[in-house]
């Protein structure tokens, strides 16, 4: 195993040839869990009552003492109830009605603003500031625990009751009982949550080396995998990043980046280049959280919905809200797959019931205005789950299709992206499709033509034909004497006949541009020469670029 | 009530069947190959021909049908296209996003046709010689059961080989001849060229070989 694990991270560098996602090392996250947060919403009698919550007739969550009985997370409800007759089942949709989960959150705020609710149950912060600040990880999150603790009580004056009475409601038998844990990535600390661990830094790797394949967030997946072979997460990241691409396409590609500690997916705010944020100013100050919600609706719509147009999904969304009186209450909200207009909306009332309900900040006076700032906002087509399905299928089609044709060929098809540069084949990156599907990001060639001109770049419009290789020419005067380029700019003779080295084809020289001059190597002294590139028309074959190099030309392009 | 909401109805089938279909069995050109495809779009799953020599326009031809309005959403591929400039591409408005280059396919060029014609709208293939007469037959079918459309681009002289690249030995919908002519802007060591004329000819086995020609300046 210990070998399997080395050699992930060996792979690791391999990672950074590629921009942009890959450049980045996951961030380091504080997480909070609470195991069993359906329990606890649902306010059952006691720390440890006996039961489930059922979702169409399956378990979906097991209260601790139901594990004891046997029972398991997709097992039958009726089944389970033949197991343990008394067993209370909670339909799925009475669980968190009112987003009380926020109410519990709120004591990371503390820690830092920028509270992620990750999961109902479960919400991050991004430690990498706030352990700085509270003297290292140690103690932040022994800080956190301790701030969890207090707020539990204070929340559900139940789990104080019961702690006076010395019953141990945060051990491991309690529906209280939560992990703290810290970790790289949100992925490495859900599973270190679950012992409370603190992750050192760069370990994450070999932290999950050992867990099993079915640790992954997509059973399918996983499922595949497993049948495979493949039984762990130390042996699925040591796959070949390309070979787990053309298989399981992009969605696999995350899980063998997670599977490696390198989960970059949340807690972190990407640079955004539009403003998609929106700021409602409510007519009047209002009180009733279900009114500010229904005044919100139409900007929601039209907010989430120019997004859309624009081929965005937003996975992670900053809702501020203020007071009459001046007050703010700022939380990150999260959802993998996207907002939709009715998930927002809930978060939002989500927020307002547990600012409202918060003795010590709750609001003098009603709300005014809702801002809505998106913080990650990812292109629709990385998305996995895509918007209209017809892009879905032909996106698996398409990676489907070139999976075989690299087979066949033995090289990897390629995707061309455009950046600014002077040469023509330097302005020019060819990326293996995997990577460009995973990454799709249509932004890019955009900003590559906003670009500042380049120094000694060609006018006009470029060749469709750029030469890879160097193919020699010859240009002659009338005279039959080569025509040579001195002091970088003047041409000396005037060129009238063209010969291609290789195919001996002739051409006459009908005109030519004046000279551009342009280093090539330019930062390597020792290698760099002079380049002189002239555009030239000729009688048969076309107009052509040629450039000048140690007294021979070159073709570089065809104005094909 | 419900007359009306029959009326809405009947006036929405009149209004969106037709389209519905037409995106599915054709792709929308615009700019120069719309003035000279009849109705302004190909099939899908024709093979259109561009034929010409070296350095006569080919490759702008090809770029005008990956960079028109109906192949927005649309994949397409490019076959054995070696030395492709695909900042030229990107400048005329092809959506490089959605274009995959494989440019060097090898022997097996048939094959690796016929898979990509599984998913891709456009499949252009720049080294026609290699593939054969019944091999040709066998991918025209495939293109037309998989409703992709096959651009075969036949280069009667190649300037670096001095070769062709080889004929097309298969049976094609329209083919497009094309030639640049009087550049602008450069005269005898000044100026750079700012303006070519590409003419493009259509001729098309389907409206019984008329020939439509246009001459655009790019």
């Amino acid at each position: 195993m210990s070998k399997k694990i080395s050699k992930a991270k060996l792979r690791r560098p391999l990672y950074s040839l590629f921009d942009p996602i890959e450049q980045q090392t996951a961030p380091r996250v504080l997480l909070v869990e609470f195991f069993y947060w359906p329990f606890i919403s649902a306010k059952l009698e006691g720390i440890d009552p006996l039961a489930v919550v059922g979702d169409r007739g399956i378990v979906v969550h097991v209260s601790p003492r139901a594990l004891m009985t046997g029972i398991k997370v997709g097992d039958k409800v009726r089944a389970s109830l033949s197991v343990a007759p008394s067993l209370e089942v909670i339909p799925v949709d009475a669980v968190d009605p009112s987003g009380s989960f926020a109410r519990i959150a709120i004591a990371l705020e503390q820690f830092s603003p920028f509270l992620e609710i990750v999961d109902l149950g479960t919400c991050a912060i991004n430690a990498r500031g706030p352990s700085r600040y509270f003297g290292g990880e140690k103690e932040l999150v022994s800080k956190v625990t301790q701030a969890m603790k207090d707020q539990i009580v204070e929340v559900f004056p139940v789990a104080g009751e019961l702690r006076n009475n010395s019953a141990d409601v945060f051990g491991r038998g309690s529906v209280f009982s939560f992990g703290v844990s810290m970790a790289d990535g949100i992925f490495t600390a859900r599973i270190a949550a679950r012992d409370s661990l603190l992750v050192p830094p760069g370990e994450s790797s070999s932290f999950l080396a050992p867990f099993p394949i079915s640790e992954l967030p997509d059973g399918d997946i996983a499922d595949t995998l497993d049948r495979l072979g493949v039984r762990t997460l130390g042996e699925f990241a040591s796959l070949d990043f390309y070979r787990v691409m053309e298989r399981f396409g992009a969605r696999g590609a995350l899980l063998h980046r997670m599977a490696g500690g390198l989960d970059t997916s949340a807690l972190e705010t990407s640079e955004i280049k539009e403003d998609f944020s929106q700021k409602i100013e409510l007519s009047e100050s209002l009180e009733v959280a279900s009114a500010v919600v229904f005044v919100c609706k139409a900007r929601v719509e039209e907010m989430l919905e120019h997004l859309l147009e624009k081929g965005y999904f937003c996975q992670i969304m900053r809702v501020r809200l203020m007071s009459e009186n001046g007050e703010e209450s700022i939380r990150d909200w999260g959802v993998k797959d996207g907002f939709s207009v009715q998930l927002l909306l809930e978060r939002i009332r989500w927020q307002l019931e547990s600012w409202s309900f918060d003795p010590k900040l709750a609001p003098s006076a009603g709300i005014e205005v809702v801002e809505l700032k998106p913080q990650r906002i990812v292109s629709a087509l990385r998305r996995q789950l895509d918007l209209d399905g017809s892009e879905r299928s032909s996106i698996a089609k398409v990676s489907q299709a070139l999976s075989r044709v690299d087979a066949i060929v033995g090289e990897r098809a390629s995707v061309a992206k455009i950046k600014g540069s002077r040469t023509l084949k330097g302005s020019v990156e060819m990326v293996p499709w995997q990577l460009h599907l995973f990454d799709l990001d249509e932004s890019r060639n955009k900003k590559a033509k906003e670009e500042p001109p380049w120094p000694g770049r060609l006018l006009g419009s470029s060749p469709a034909i750029c030469f890879d290789s160097e193919v020699e020419v010859s240009i002659l005067t009338k005279e039959g004497i080569s025509v040579m380029v001195l002091a970088d700019v003047i041409l000396r003779g005037e060129p009238y006949w063209m010969e291609v080295k290789v195919s001996e084809k002739k051409a006459r020289v009908l005109e030519w541009s004046s000279p551009w001059p342009m280093m090539e190597k330019w930062w390597d002294p020792e290698h760099s020469t002079k380049v002189v590139r002239i555009q030239i028309v000729t009688d048969d074959i076309g107009a052509l670029l040629v450039k000048s190099r140690d007294g021979k030309w070159f073709i570089e392009g065809l104005y094909d | 009530m419900n007359a009306a909401v029959e009326r809405s109805t009947s006036n929405l089938s009149g209004f969106v069947a037709p389209q519905l279909l037409a995106s599915e069995r054709y792709v929308e050109l615009d700019g120069s190959l719309a003035k000279i495809f009849p109705a302004g779009r190909v099939q899908l799953g024709s093979v259109v021909l561009f034929r010409g020599a070296s350095n006569s326009g080919v490759t702008s031809a090809v770029f005008e049908l990956l960079s028109s309005g109906g192949m927005q959403k649309r994949w397409s591929a490019l076959v054995g296209f070696e030395n492709l400039g695909f900042l030229a591409a990107f400048e005329k408005g092809v959506d490089l996003a959605k274009v995959v280059s494989v440019p060097d396919p090898g022997r097996d060029l048939a094959q690796v046709v016929a898979v990509l014609m599984e998913a891709f709208s456009v499949v252009a293939i720049a080294n026609p010689g290699s593939i054969s007469s019944s091999q040709a037959r066998n991918l025209i079918s495939r293109a037309r059961s998989n409703k992709s459309i096959m651009a075969v681009v036949q280069q009667s002289f190649n300037i670096y080989t001095a070769r062709s690249k080889g004929l097309w030995l298969g049976s094609h919908d329209y083919v497009i001849s094309s030639s640049i002519s009087s550049f602008s802007g450069l005269s005898k060591g000044s100026g750079f060229i700012k303006e070519r004329c590409l003419s493009l000819s259509l001729g098309s086995r389907r409206v019984g070989g008329t020939i439509k020609s246009i001459t655009v300046p790019i």
